[in-house]
């Protein structure tokens, strides 16, 4: 699905990391681990091509990827053709970001600018899928803000599967969360069939979880 | 609660009451001098309402006409400005490069400080230059007094977008980006909608900035007595222009008090654009559903 070679980060004289070689394959989970400040979230951020927006990094080496059905090095995609990119490739970062909008509507909001066909339904769909329905389904229209935050970090979770991703990358998603609900969401991540890249910090989970791993 | 806290909660406290004290003497001193002035009489004199409203009959004594020709030169003012305001604030927080970033927001930070009666007085040698050089029917009018006003407020309107623009958290910037939106729709879809009450707050500045100023619409078409201008090419009546005549020519007691009757109404005018504002505020958060 997407294949790294040689892939070496900086920023001018500040190295991030270098020679990164990994194949991540289609429709498996493949974890990254490593101890704080390696460049675990910068690699993620390197496979959306965030890493380019508002700096300017040295990137040297490939991403290959197939977008728009030609295998493509994502490092020499144009600036205008990151934002499909970014569509199908969906980073969930390990901070909540909301926008100070209802949850339905932080929901809604990138749906409709996607044009995602009968989001309506699917949003009850997707609070379902991230064990958040139950707790929200009467206050839809509540201000996101006011959500606690292991709530936030699961309607970020439901907004990237709204909008289907082809890979998703999540950066220590269960976090905030408690050991039954981290479980919980585990045993769903396991069942989907999507390309799943994510940063762990818990040995059960990467052993839970991990059909790949990737050790800084 | 330590001894030097409450100290400088004292001292601050102290200047911010007399910082209020000052605005409320002033609003009441023009409230008490020109309240009871205010009537029928001094807005349409002795025309009947019904027919100066429906523009039947010249209203010659009141103020009237001043009060509809301020309302006209703000809006024509705004119109001139608002697209450039905005687009040139836009411009600088979103797209300009850092040096030019600095060099045009010099720009915009000159004209700012530019004493209005000056940019009234280069309105004025304009329209002169260009009725002699070109034989242009570019005298003194509502049009021109509006452009001048509108060159007046522009640079507010521009670092109030651009600052508005630039307060706006790096989280809610990015959101739209990480999640595949274009520049062009996160701008258009997250982040104006996120500033409009910034950004209504920055129109209803520059409209409450047109509406008080005398020197540039003394130099660019306001006079004493004109009427309703019928084009935006007739001369005109405002405000602040009426205060300012009476102020300095007022022949009895009767007439300075007229002033400060027609000051309060130009303070009602700004109530009632604030009031405005506040109002379309609501409208677009409800709207855009931001809370």
């Amino acid at each position: 699905m997407v294949t790294i070679n040689n892939l070496s980060l900086s920023f001018e004289d500040k190295k991030i990391f270098e020679n990164i070689n990994l194949h991540i394959e289609k429709n498996k989970i493949t974890v990254i681990i490593g101890p704080s400040g390696v460049g675990k979230t910068s690699l993620l951020l390197c496979l959306n091509q965030m890493i380019k927006h508002d700096a300017k990094p040295i990137i040297k080496g490939q991403i290959l990827y197939t977008f728009k059905g030609i295998k493509t090095d994502l490092n020499s995609l144009k600036e205008n053709e990151l934002y499909e990119l970014r569509k199908e490739i969906i980073y969930v970062s390990q901070h909540p970001d909301l926008l100070p909008l209802s949850i339905y509507e932080n929901l809604a909001f990138f749906a409709k600018a996607h044009n995602i066909p009968n989001y309506e339904e699917k949003i009850n769909e997707v609070l379902k899928k991230v064990y958040l329905y139950e707790e929200v389904k009467d206050n839809l229209y509540m201000d996101a803000s006011k959500l606690s935050g292991g709530q936030q970090q699961r309607l970020i979770l439901a907004r990237a599967f709204l909008l289907n991703p082809k890979v998703l990358l999540l950066d220590e998603p269960t976090a905030s969360l408690n050991e039954e609900l981290a479980l919980k969401i585990e045993k769903m991540l396991q069942n989907q069939k999507m390309t799943i890249v994510i940063i762990s910090h818990f040995k059960s989970q990467v052993k839970n979880l991990a059909d790949k791993i990737y050790r800084f | 609660m330590p001894y030097k806290y409450k100290v400088y909660k004292l001292i601050f406290a102290f200047f911010s009451f007399i910082a209020m004290s000052l605005v409320y003497i002033l609003l009441g001193f023009i409230l008490y001098k020109g309240f009871s002035f205010i009537s029928f009489e001094l807005i349409f004199s002795d025309t009947n309402a019904i027919d100066a409203l429906l523009l039947k009959q010249r209203v010659f004594d009141g103020i009237f006409p001043a009060i509809i020709g301020t309302f006209m030169l703000i809006i024509l003012a705004l119109s001139f400005s608002l697209i450039f305001g905005f687009a040139s604030g836009i411009y600088l927080s979103i797209y300009a490069k850092n040096s030019t970033k600095r060099i045009v927001n010099l720009c915009f930070e000159l004209l700012a400080s530019v004493p209005s009666i000056l940019i009234g007085l280069f309105f004025l040698l304009l329209s002169i230059y260009l009725h002699d050089k070109f034989q242009a029917n570019f005298m003194p009018s509502l049009l021109l007094a509006s452009l001048a006003l509108g060159i007046l407020i522009m640079p507010y309107l521009v670092q109030n977008t651009r600052l508005s623009l630039d307060n706006i958290p790096k989280d809610i910037k990015q959101i739209g980006i990480n999640l595949g939106l274009s520049p062009t729709q996160n701008l258009f879809k997250v982040l104006l909608p996120y500033c409009s009450k910034e950004l209504l707050s920055g129109i209803f500045l520059s409209l409450g900035r047109a509406c008080e100023d005398t020197a540039v619409i003394m130099l660019t078409g306001a006079v004493a007595s004109a009427g309703i201008a019928a084009s935006v090419f007739d001369r005109f009546e405002a405000l602040p222009f009426y205060i300012y005549y009476l102020s300095t020519n007022y022949a009895d007691e009767k007439e300075l008090s007229q002033a400060f009757a027609a000051s309060l109404i130009l303070l009602f005018i700004a109530l009632f654009l604030f009031l405005l504002t506040k109002i379309i505020q609501k409208k677009f958060r409800n709207y855009y559903g931001y809370n």
